[in-house]
C-alpha cells in the first residue's frame, strides 16, 4: 500500500466515523424516551410534543448531513446543538409536570387547611356561644336566687346562702315545711343551671361539741341535698359536706353571729370553659 | 492527485464552515432575557437548577464571541441552546419553590391535627 493510498483511506475512515450518531442524539432520544413513557405524556402533552419536534429536527439534521457526508463536527454539524435542545425540551416538559404535580399537591394541602380552620372556628364559635348562653342561664338563675336567699359570687362560684333558722329547726336537720317552698324555687334555679355541679354545704355555729355540730352539719347539708335530688336535681351534679363550726362568717360571741353562722350554703360551681 | 483530492475536502469544510453573519441583537436580548427570568425565579439559589444558568450564561457569552466571528450560525445555536438551558433552570426553580409550599403546607397541617 502507498502513501497516497493510506492518507485517502484515513480520511474516510475519520469520516466514516464522524458519522456516527452524536452523543447527544443518543442522550436527547433516551431523555425523551424516559420523559414520555411517564406521567408527563399525560401532564405535559404540549410540552413533549415540542420535544418530540424538536427531537425530529434533530433527526433530519443527522439523516441530512448523513446523507451529505457533513462530519458530525462542530461548528459545520448542527444535529449535537439540536439534540442537546431537544434533550432540554423534553427535561422541560417533566420538570413542568412534576410541577403540575406539586400545584396539586400544594392546592388540596391549602384545602385541607382552610377546611381544618373553618371547623375550628366553627368549634370556636360554638363554644362561645356554650359559654354565653352558660354565662346567661347563669345569670338568670342568680336573679332568681336572689329573690330567695342572699347570693354571692366568689372565687370557687356562685354561693347561694339559706338562713339555717329558715330551712330547720334548731338542733334538727329535718327541713322546715315552710321552707319547703323556698327549697324548691331553689331547685327550679338549680335546673335552670344545666351542666354546672353544686356543692351543699352545711355550717353552724359554735355553739355545742365539735362532734355534735359537724354531724348536724353533715345531715342537714344531706338534707338539702336530698330534697334538691329529689326535685330534679340530677345526684351526679350535686355533693353535700358538713363543715360544723369551721367557717364562720360572723361572731359567734353574739346571738346574731350564730344565727348568721347557722346556713347551709349551696356553690354553683360552673363547668363551663 | 491525490494531495488535490484531500485538499479539495479539507476546503469544502472550510467552506461549510465559514458560514458568516452577526446574529440578531434581538437574539441575544432575547436569551438574556431568558436567563434574567430564571434569576427571578430564584435558580441561583437553588441547588438543582443554578448548573443551568451558568451554562446559558456560558453559551450567551459564547454566542456572543462566535456572532463576531465566521461562525454566525454556531452563534444562533448556542443562543436556542442557552434559552433552553435559562428556561430549565426557571422551571425548576418554579418547581422548587412549589415544592417547598408543599413542605410547608404539610407541616402546617400536621401542626393543626
Amino acid at each position: 500500500m502507498n502513501r497516497s493510498a493510506l492518507t485517502i483511506g484515513s480520511t474516510f475512515a475519520v469520516a466514516w466515523v464522524g458519522c456516527a450518531t452524536p452523543q447527544e442524539l443518543v442522550d436527547a432520544r433516551s431523555t425523551y424516551q424516559r420523559v414520555s413513557s411517564g406521567p408527563t405524556a399525560q401532564l405535559n402533552p404540549t410540552g413533549l410534543a415540542a420535544a418530540k419536534e424538536a427531537l425530529d429536527r434533530a433527526e433530519d439534521a443527522r439523516d441530512g448531513e448523513f446523507r451529505s457526508g457533513v462530519f458530525y463536527t462542530r461548528p459545520v454539524s448542527k444535529t449535537p446543538d439540536l439534540a442537546y435542545i431537544a434533550m432540554r425540551k423534553a427535561q422541560i416538559a417533566e420538570v413542568e409536570a412534576n410541577a403540575t404535580l406539586a400545584a396539586n399537591e400544594k392546592a388540596r394541602l391549602n384545602k385541607e387547611l382552610e377546611q381544618k380552620a373553618l371547623a375550628r372556628k366553627e368549634q370556636a364559635d360554638a363554644e362561645s356561644r356554650g359559654r354565653l348562653d352558660a354565662e346567661r342561664r347563669a345569670a338568670d338563675a342568680a336573679a332568681k336566687l336572689a329573690d330567695i336567699a342572699s347570693v354571692k359570687q366568689e372565687a370557687r362560684g356562685t354561693v347561694l346562702t339559706l338562713a339555717g333558722s329558715i330551712v330547720f329547726a334548731s338542733g334538727q336537720y329535718a327541713l322546715r315545711k315552710d321552707a319547703l317552698p323556698k327549697l324548691d324555687k331553689v331547685a327550679a334555679a338549680l335546673k335552670d343551671l344545666g351542666g354546672n355541679t353544686f356543692l351543699i354545704e352545711g355550717h353552724t355555729d359554735s355553739k355545742g361539741s365539735d362532734q355534735f355540730n359537724q354531724q348536724l352539719s353533715v345531715k342537714r347539708a344531706d338534707s338539702v341535698r336530698d330534697y334538691l335530688v329529689h326535685h330534679g336535681i340530677s345526684s351526679e351534679q350535686i355533693k353535700a359536706v358538713g363543715l360544723g363550726k369551721s367557717r364562720p362568717i360572723a361572731d359567734n360571741e353574739t346571738a346574731e353571729g350564730r344565727a348568721n353562722n347557722r346556713r347551709v350554703e349551696i356553690v354553683v360551681q360552673s363547668n363551663a370553659s | 492527485m491525490y494531495r488535490r483530492l484531500v485538499a479539495g475536502l479539507v476546503l469544502a469544510i472550510s467552506v461549510g464552515c465559514a458560514t458568516t453573519g452577526a446574529v440578531a441583537p434581538e437574539r441575544i436580548q432575547a436569551a438574556e432575557s431568558a436567563i434574567q427570568e430564571a434569576e427571578t425565579a430564584g435558580a441561583s439559589k437553588l441547588p438543582e437548577a443554578t448548573p443551568y444558568l451558568q451554562l446559558a450564561r456560558e453559551e450567551v457569552d459564547q454566542a456572543k464571541e462566535l456572532s463576531s466571528s465566521q461562525y454566525g450560525r454556531r452563534s444562533e445555536m448556542m443562543l436556542q441552546r442557552a434559552g433552553e438551558d435559562a428556561k430549565l433552570a426557571r422551571v425548576l426553580a418554579q418547581k422548587g419553590s412549589l415544592d417547598a409550599d408543599v413542605k410547608q403546607a404539610g407541616e402546617r397541617l400536621k401542626a393543626v391535627q
